[in-house]
């Protein structure tokens, strides 16, 4: 689906940000990019969503990112953001304060776009639905609270039904009951996820394969049992878990070959571990 | 007590029709109209607002403007002595035709901007397909400037603990440079960061948009454009003629 | 290319974006100004970094919703000295296209040149309208010229070529110093990064 061929980023002064990356991310793909810094991170996420040239026009690009066979920053720009949505980090800024209230603000990009009505009413209550905000359809987008306003600010980007949903650390200003809500909206979502978060309660419950940015260079890990094997070897220099704590946080059927699929205690983990040696 | 809030299209007509007649009318219809119009307001709903920020803004200038011109006016050779005060009699004309047009226009503005609020006025050029970048910049002018100023108590108040001094002229230059900088440094990255998100929101759409609801006018309102329209005509064909 | 067309392709999402900033750097000023006690208005600044940043179209746009907004919450005379901003946007757009952003005493010198041009501009309409009057800390010039014995026209021109050269040049010097400190990185986002740039590399 998106496919990165030979990428290479340098900076101002010429120095590679990223050099010679090749990957692919397939269709319901859920991708972590796990950086040393969250700038590295941000980069690659604009890189992604095809808006790198207008976010560091002082950086030099060599290689191309793919988006169904196509350049991605050639794509014109409507049609580009209706298949690969960005959610930067500052949510805030997503609400257009343009409506003034919660309906018509997550109504508004479908209005743009030029979606029936009916349709529009039809989506945009499911998607409040979803998000448990239909108490808060008739309110300003001005007088919500944080946490309210970041659940508006995604939904009005998952209601426009983008295949890929890129979240550019999503956690940032989030309190706990947020990053559960983030995380539930997230598992039911249908399509391909790429997040970029420090926070790796957040990215080990979704993420089915990584990218790491290390020093060294970017490294694709295809599965969590392959993470957890090179964090297993101290392969990985960036700051994540240890393997174990990671183990437990993944909890995933298919980490391993093994009978079992699902493990809450220590003493299950101990049993996988003593079945990965 | 009026409860109506009209329709931006009679308001907007209603404004019109005052600037037209702020320059057509003759001081004493001037002044009449725009008596009518005060009392008029004093039974709206959002009269109190109308009338405070009249009495706020226009009668200070008014009367300046009224004593500067009756008093100081030396291309004048005639003048009049009441009760022991020399007026200028071009002075008195002169101050009559500038305060009644005042009266009139500014009334006529801020009744436009009590009676249809920035946000109705956006989202009516939204519905009827202008630019939505257009409607971005109207309707998030005033918040951003909240938001500016929310940014700019904090810096200064960060740049006052650190010691600042603002004796004299040089050092508030310096304090102005060093708030201002950061101030808008902060205010256009983040711009720049909300393009980003805007993008992503569909504002780059070319196709033509739907709306949620249709805005039309009711009953009242049309009569009204109708009337407005009228008088606008009329004032027009009468000053063309006349 | 027909107007849609040409706003289509130059108002992109960076550019109203800023657009916005500058009109609430416009109406912000005035809390800015009275803040640190300052005798100037500097309420042509977001205009004057739009038109370097982003041209002159735009800037044009920022001063007339800039004038509306403020005749909404300030006072209604703001509305009848939007020709004087159109002028400000024009001239500043112009100016730096000639490259009068690159050094601070050539922005101190187009912004008098711009003060002089803006006084021209709203002498008539200031005189006309309110009789000079503007129920601001520069009305005891406009008195002072009257007095001398000056027409109202010229009383309210000298008041304007007195004091606007002054406030232009330090908005502009202003303008001079935020964009000079900008990154290039988020300077390139904007169309008007070359005329603020020397191209040396």
């Amino acid at each position: 689906m998106i496919k990165a061929v030979n990428l290479t980023l340098k900076d101002e002064s010429e120095k590679p940000v990223v050099s010679n990356l090749s990957f692919e991310i397939y269709k319901n793909d859920r991708i972590a990019i796990l950086g040393r810094k969250s700038e590295l991170s941000t980069l690659l996420c604009h890189a992604l969503a095809g808006i790198l040239q207008r976010t560091h026009p002082s950086y030099s690009v060599s290689g191309s990112i793919l988006y169904a066979g196509q350049p991605i920053e050639e794509i014109d720009s409507h049609e580009r953001t209706n298949k690969i949505a960005y959610v930067p980090p500052f949510a805030d800024l997503l609400i257009s304060g343009v409506k003034d209230t919660v309906f018509g603000e997550v109504a508004l990009s479908l209005e743009l776009t030029g979606i029936e009505r009916d349709l529009i009413h039809e989506r945009v209550n499911r998607i409040l639905q979803r998000f448990a905000i239909e108490k808060l359809s008739n309110r300003d987008p001005d007088e919500l609270s944080g946490g309210e306003r970041h659940k508006v600010a995604l939904a009005a980007m998952i209601v426009r039904a983008p295949d890929v949903l890129i979240l550019d650390n999503p956690s940032m200003f989030l309190d706990t009951t947020g990053v559960n809500n983030l995380l539930s909206i997230l598992r039911a979502y249908n399509g391909t996820i790429i997040i970029a978060d420090p926070n790796p309660y957040i990215w080990a419950a979704i993420a089915g394969r990584f990218i790491t940015i290390e020093k060294s260079g970017i490294v694709p890990y295809d599965s969590p049992a392959a993470l957890i094997h090179a964090l297993e070897k101290d392969a990985v220099h960036i700051d994540v878990p240890s393997w174990q704590e990671l183990l437990l946080m993944l909890r995933q059927p298919l980490i391993i070959d093994t009978e079992v699929t699902s493990f809450r205690s220590l003493g299950s983990l101990r049993t996988i571990i003593r079945a990965m040696q | 007590m009026i409860r109506y809030l009209p329709h931006p299209v009679p308001v907007f007509l209603f404004l019109v029709l005052i600037i037209i007649s702020g320059f057509t009318l003759s001081i004493e219809v001037r002044f009449i109209v725009s008596v009518m119009l005060l009392l008029l307001f004093t039974f709206h709903i959002h009269g109190n607002k109308i009338l405070r920020t009249i009495v706020r803004i226009v009668i200070p200038l008014c009367i300046a403007i009224g004593l500067f011109m009756t008093f100081i006016y030396p291309e004048t050779e005639q003048w009049l002595t009441i009760a022991g005060i020399r007026l200028s009699r071009d002075g008195l004309t002169a101050a009559g035709e500038m305060t009644s047009r005042i009266l009139l226009l500014f009334t006529g503005i801020i009744a436009f901007f009590n009676l249809i609020t920035i946000q109705r006025l956006g989202s009516y050029l939204y519905q009827n397909n202008l630019p939505v970048w257009l409607v971005f910049i109207l309707i998030n002018g005033l918040k951003f400037v909240d938001r500016f100023k929310y940014k700019l108590s904090e810096i200064h108040f960060y740049q006052r603990l650190r010691g600042m001094p603002l004796e004299n002229i040089w050092q508030r230059w310096k304090a102005t440079v060093k708030i201002l900088i950061p101030l808008l440094y902060f205010m256009i990255e983040e711009s720049s960061n909300r393009a980003i998100a805007l993008e992503m929101r569909g504002f780059t759409a070319t196709t033509r948009r739907t709306t949620l609801k249709p805005d039309r006018q009711s009953t009242i309102d049309k009569i009204i454009t109708i009337l407005i329209s009228g008088i606008i005509i009329f004032i027009l064909l009468r000053s063309i003629l006349l | 290319m027909n107007i849609s067309e040409y706003l289509r392709r130059n108002i992109t999402p960076p550019v109203f974006s800023l657009m916005t900033v500058g009109v609430a750097i416009n109406l912000g000023m005035g809390q800015v100004v009275a803040l640190l006690k300052i005798p100037l208005y500097l309420d042509s600044l977001g205009t004057v970094i739009v038109a370097a940043m982003c041209g002159i179209i735009p800037a044009m746009i920022t001063g007339i919703i800039s004038n509306l907004l403020a005749s909404a919450v300030f006072s209604p005379a703001m509305m009848f000295f939007i020709p004087t901003m159109l002028v400000i946007a024009l001239l500043a757009g112009i100016l730096t296209r000639k490259g009068f952003f690159l050094r601070w005493w050539k922005a101190v010198l187009g912004g008098m040149i711009v003060g002089v041009c803006a006084a021209i501009v709203s002498a008539p309409i200031s005189a006309y309208l309110f009789g000079g009057i503007t129920l601001a800390g520069t009305d005891f010039l406009v008195l002072y010229f009257r007095a001398t014995g000056q027409e109202l026209l010229q009383a309210v021109l000298y008041q304007g070529l007195a004091s606007d050269p002054i406030d232009k040049g330090i908005t502009f010097l202003l303008a001079f110093l935020i964009l000079s400190k900008m990154p290039r990185n988020l300077l390139m986002r904007f169309p008007g990064y070359h005329y603020l740039r020397q191209r040396d590399a």
